[in-house]
């Protein structure tokens, strides 16, 4: 670039300045068009302007910012529709499951981002309080994810800086992983935690333990999660098979688990979605038990989405429902 | 997901212990009316050791280590079987004669536990060594230990008629006796995960190779585990904190300078994931130990002959490399080099049979891409440190004489000028028959690129220094005022804006719907391109100028704090850097597995993209500021000392 001496231009810690004034005379001018009504006077003949051709055969001038903006989403009527199972099984005595969903769609002339908040946290059995675990990580990190990323979305404004929606799903996980640790500093209490956030057209993920996302589109059923457990580690090198894993007596092993220690290393990951698909998250009660193979065709069959939840919960079921089952179905359409 | 990284867990301090509420044996309490307790020495998951008094010796104090085991399973048969297994263990035991295996006296079962009577040591085993020490264990003392656990490890892997398999090798069953001799402590009774509970977490030993968590038992596996015994000597790197077989990727060098790279390849090659790629058992670890070890300090950077034919034990180099000459580095000639009248800060523009470039000394040049010859150069009113760019049969260049002119590029005639009321330091793109740039005067510009005329202009209410990206609907840019705008392409209307702490001067890329882009604020920041809002951001340590560029979801940038970053599109983390010497305000280009760049330090780089590894590096005794183009495996790339360069990529 043209400037080569960065020193004098030293990257301090300044604290985000309000760029209200700078919306705001943006704003202005843009409202009286001064600039773009003289300039728009000189443009090429409509036909022959590729911007034109693009968008609309009238004046750009015209049309007011916010329809353009939103035009895609309003075009979809972007939905995601939620059926979930969360179910103690046949063999538990409680379920130290938890499940949290949160879908908001802000339809008409201002519509919102599409916005969907999906968690499972699965309690570590054998431990005194997974209950208590899980039940604490899936609410912290939703109280998190609400107050920095649904809440300034609702605000709709372009004032004062947000928070990168990695960093904030992190540290919704590290604020969870804190509560329980702290909670329960004696015990050995843990959690597994997954959050699958959706906004706009993007999944972002952050993910400790071993319940999993999936994602089905375009005819791919794929894993977005990796497990955090030793006989996935041991599958990694090469120690495993996977029909061996099935059968493996330490599957229950956790390397990595939320409130174990007062910092935790969490898995972060972001994707652009298909159009259309379904994501289907669940703890090991269900993907412990029933193949990813039954999961998929579960989830190909003609039926309602209600309907797939119960079977998957069936399918866990009939494999002798030996844990807590937890599968959150989400059918988008973004 | 991406796979499991090797960065450091929580420490020591953060993870706690599991809560052991079993009753031992207590000081003043009798076994076999022989051995008087007299405290405790060690407490594990499911054994305990004592130091306890012979009372068979009564005027003298003959003290004693015994070792008790817990029989836990409530099945009698299994019980049974338990405590079969355990004496059978401790005859053999008591069969072993070696130097550092402690002898044993005695064994019995009261209740439900069994006893194994053994030499007390005096000493310290190496955890609680580790936890004293400061610094990490030097590669010599490392060597002598090394060899004395193999003496004792293979006088076990030698039995006949099978050998005795340790399985248990790890820093707290090594002793350090009061003569400063290796002693090996706790004989393979307490098995990997005995009795673990359904829920149990955080399960690893770290130290148990991956074979044996299958019940796979060889002398290799101790081969294993005494590698990562001898990686966390040295390293101080906890592997029972880490993810587990993750040593390979953990390299010793980089943390502990005393070890040569031979040490570290025998190392590694114990800590291979397949036992035949280990060494077989003990014996043959120490005879490769014993080579080094013999071998003259000088010529130990010379691998063993042993690990001639084990090319793979050779362990992955430090994800952070730091430049250092390169042999190869002499061999890279350039191809030609242009020389001009002044600094070259730009990014020249390469079509099929020229290289144009602008220059401080205010021309444009367009040089023959074949063999470097001057064809013809068009002088502006000023200096030009914005790039030109190339639309069909036209090129663009701003200057800092205010004027965007569009040259034709056989005869470097001037087709038209547009004038605006600041200098040009934006680079123009074109795009649907338009060339889009920024001013000084705080406008975006749209022209029309046969004539010149305005679309449209924008005001971004301060200097515009980066050069726009332009997509199907939109245009991005940053400011000098810190925002990075995205307007809409048809009306020149703001769609978004974002804010950076500091200037914008970097130019925007796009992948995946995000828009990539740095600041003098130091950060990268990843916006979504549908509402500015950053997906993540990644914090360098100097103002980042550089612009970014991206390649099989790998963003590459440099900054001025001398690094080159490689960062992971989807979660915005550090896959590597490169250190240089200057600042890394050039932006990088990629052409295959590789990715160029200048620093200040005067040097071009070629580094791999997968690790960060120096390929080569080519001195041109001035800073270098201009970025390359590469086109056709050829890169171009200007100097500071007035030069451009066509280098084989």
């Amino acid at each position: 670039m043209t400037l080569d001496d960065p020193e004098e231009e030293r990257a301090d810690e300044t604290p985000d300045i309000s760029p209200d004034e700078k919306v705001n005379s943006a704003a202005a001018s843009a409202q009286n068009g001064e600039d773009d009504e003289t300039i728009i006077q000189e443009t090429t003949p409509l036909g022959k302007n590729p911007f034109v051709d693009v968008n609309h055969n009238e004046p750009a001038k015209t049309r007011p910012i916010i329809s353009k903006i939103t035009e895609p989403l309003l075009a979809e009527e972007p939905h995601m529709r939620v059926a979930k199972r969360c179910h103690v099984g046949a063999r538990r005595e409680r379920n130290e499951d938890s499940s949290l969903t949160l879908v908001s769609e802000v339809g008409g002339h201002f519509a919102v981002l599409p916005f969907g908040l999906y968690i499972v946290a699965d309690g570590m059995g054998g431990h005194t309080d997974g209950h208590v675990a899980s039940r604490i990580a899936s609410r912290t990190a939703a109280m998190h994810i609400v107050n920095n990323i649904y809440l300034p979305l609702l605000e709709d404004s372009d004032k004062g800086f947000k928070a990168p929606i990695q960093e904030v799903l992190e540290q919704a996980v590290q604020k969870a992983n804190k509560a329980v640790f702290e909670n329960d500093p004696e015990m050995d209490s843990g959690t597994t935690l997954t959050v699958a956030l959706v906004l706009g057209r993007r999944l972002h993920v952050a993910h400790v333990g071993d319940s999993r996302l999936y994602l089905l589109a375009n005819g791919k059923f794929e894993p977005i999660t990796n497990d955090h457990s030793l006989v996935q580690r041991l599958q990694d090198v090469g120690q495993l098979t996977p029909e061996e894993a099935t059968f493996y007596r330490y599957g229950h092993i956790l390397l990595r688990a939320v409130g174990q220690a007062d910092e935790v290393e969490v898995d972060t990951y972001m994707r652009l979605l298909p159009k259309s698909g379904k994501l289907l998250m669940c703890s090991d009660g269900l993907s412990g038990f029933v193949s990813e193979a039954e999961m998929r065709d579960i989830l190909e069959r003609d039926i309602t989405l209600e309907e797939m939840a119960d079977a998957l919960f069936r399918a866990a079921m009939d494999m002798g429902g030996f844990d807590n089952i937890t599968a959150v179905l989400v059918d988008f359409e973004l | 997901m991406g796979r499991l990284t090797t960065r450091q867990l929580p420490g020591k301090q953060g993870r706690r212990k599991k809560a052991t509420a079993k009753i031992g044996l207590q000081p003043g309490d009798m076994l076999q009316e022989r051995y008087r307790i007299v405290g405790v020495l060690g407490a594990g998951g499911f054994s305990s050791v004592y130091q306890a008094r012979d009372m068979r010796f009564p005027n003298v104090t003959k003290l004693c280590a015994i070792k008790e085991m817990v029989i836990s399973a409530p099945d009698p048969k299994i019980r049974e079987l338990t405590i079969q297994s355990f004496e059978r263990e401790a005859s053999m035991l008591a069969m072993l004669d070696h130097p550092a295996i402690p002898d044993v006296s005695d064994y019995f079962t009261e209740k439900d536990r069994s006893y194994l009577v053994l030499d007390l040591i005096r000493g310290k085993d190496l955890d609680h060594w580790l936890e004293e020490q400061m610094e990490p264990l030097d590669q010599e003392r490392a060597l002598d230990w090394a060899i004395q656990l193999c003496d004792a490890l293979g006088h076990l892997h030698n039995q006949k008629p099978s050998p005795i398999v340790f399985r248990d090798m790890k820093p707290s069953n090594v002793m350090l006796d009061q003569h400063n001799r290796i002693r090996l402590i706790d004989f393979g009774i307490a098995k990997i995960f005995e009795g673990g509970n359904k829920g149990t977490m955080i399960g690893t030993e770290g130290y148990s190779p991956p074979e044996q968590y299958r019940g796979l038992a060889t002398p290799a596996g101790d081969v294993y585990a005494l590698g990562a015994t001898l990686h966390h000597l040295l390293t101080r790197q906890d592997p029972r904190l880490e993810p587990p077989f993750t040593f390979a990727e953990r390299p010793i060098r980089p943390l502990n300078p005393t070890v040569t790279p031979a040490f570290e390849a025998i190392i590694m090659r114990c800590l291979a994931y397949d036992p035949k790629e280990r060494f077989a058992n003990a014996t043959e670890l120490k005879e490769a130990l014993e080579l080094l070890a013999s071998a003259a300090p000088a010529s130990r950077e010379a691998p063993p002959p042993v690990l001639n034919q084990q090319e793979t034990a050779v362990a992955p180099p430090a994800p952070k490399a730091k430049s250092t000459p390169t042999p190869s580095g002499s061999l890279v000639q350039p191809l030609w080099v242009f020389k001009c009248e002044d600094e070259i800060r730009s990014k020249a523009a390469v079509t099929e049979t020229r290289v144009l470039v602008s220059v401080y000394d205010n021309n444009l040049y367009a040089i023959n891409k074949e063999d470097g010859a001057f064809v013809w150069k068009y002088p502006t009113a000023d200096g030009v440190g914005a790039s030109p760019c190339v639309y069909e049969d036209t090129v663009f260049i701003g200057s800092s004489d205010t004027m965007m002119y569009a040259i034709d590029l056989r005869t470097g005639r001037k087709i038209w000028h547009f004038e605006t009321n600041g200098s040009i330091y934006s680079s123009p793109t074109a795009r649907f028959e338009h060339v889009f740039f920024g001013s000084d005067d705080g406008y975006l510009y749209a022209l029309n690129v046969k004539h010149g005329r305005s679309a449209w202009k924008a005001n971004a209410f301060s200097a515009i220094r980066s050069s726009p990206y332009v997509d199907d609907e939109r245009v991005f840019f940053g400011t000098e005022g810190g925002y990075i705008y995205c307007l809409e392409l048809s009306s020149g209307k703001t769609k978004w804006q974002a804010q950076a702490r500091r200037a914008v001067t970097s130019s925007p890329t796009f992948a995946e719907e995000i828009v990539f882009v740095g600041s003098l604020d130091g950060t990268v920041y990843a916006l979504d391109a549908a509402t500015g809002w950053a997906v993540w951001r990644f914090r360098t340590r100097r103002p980042v100028i550089s612009s970014p560029t991206v390649h099989e979801g790998v963003v590459y940038i440099g900054s001025s704090d001398g690094s080159l970053y490689a960062i992971d599109l989807n979660s915005g983390r550090q896959l590597w850097t490169f250190d240089t010497d200057g600042q890394v305000n050039s932006s990088p280009a990629v052409w295959q597995d590789a990715v160029y760049f200048g620093s200040t330090d005067g040097h071009i780089y070629c580094v791999s993209c997968k690790r960060g590894e120096l390929r080569w590096r080519y001195d041109t005794g001035k800073p270098v500021i201009s970025s390359p183009t590469i086109d056709g495996g050829i890169v171009y790339i200007g100097s500071t000392n007035h030069h451009l360069y066509a280098l084989l990529a």
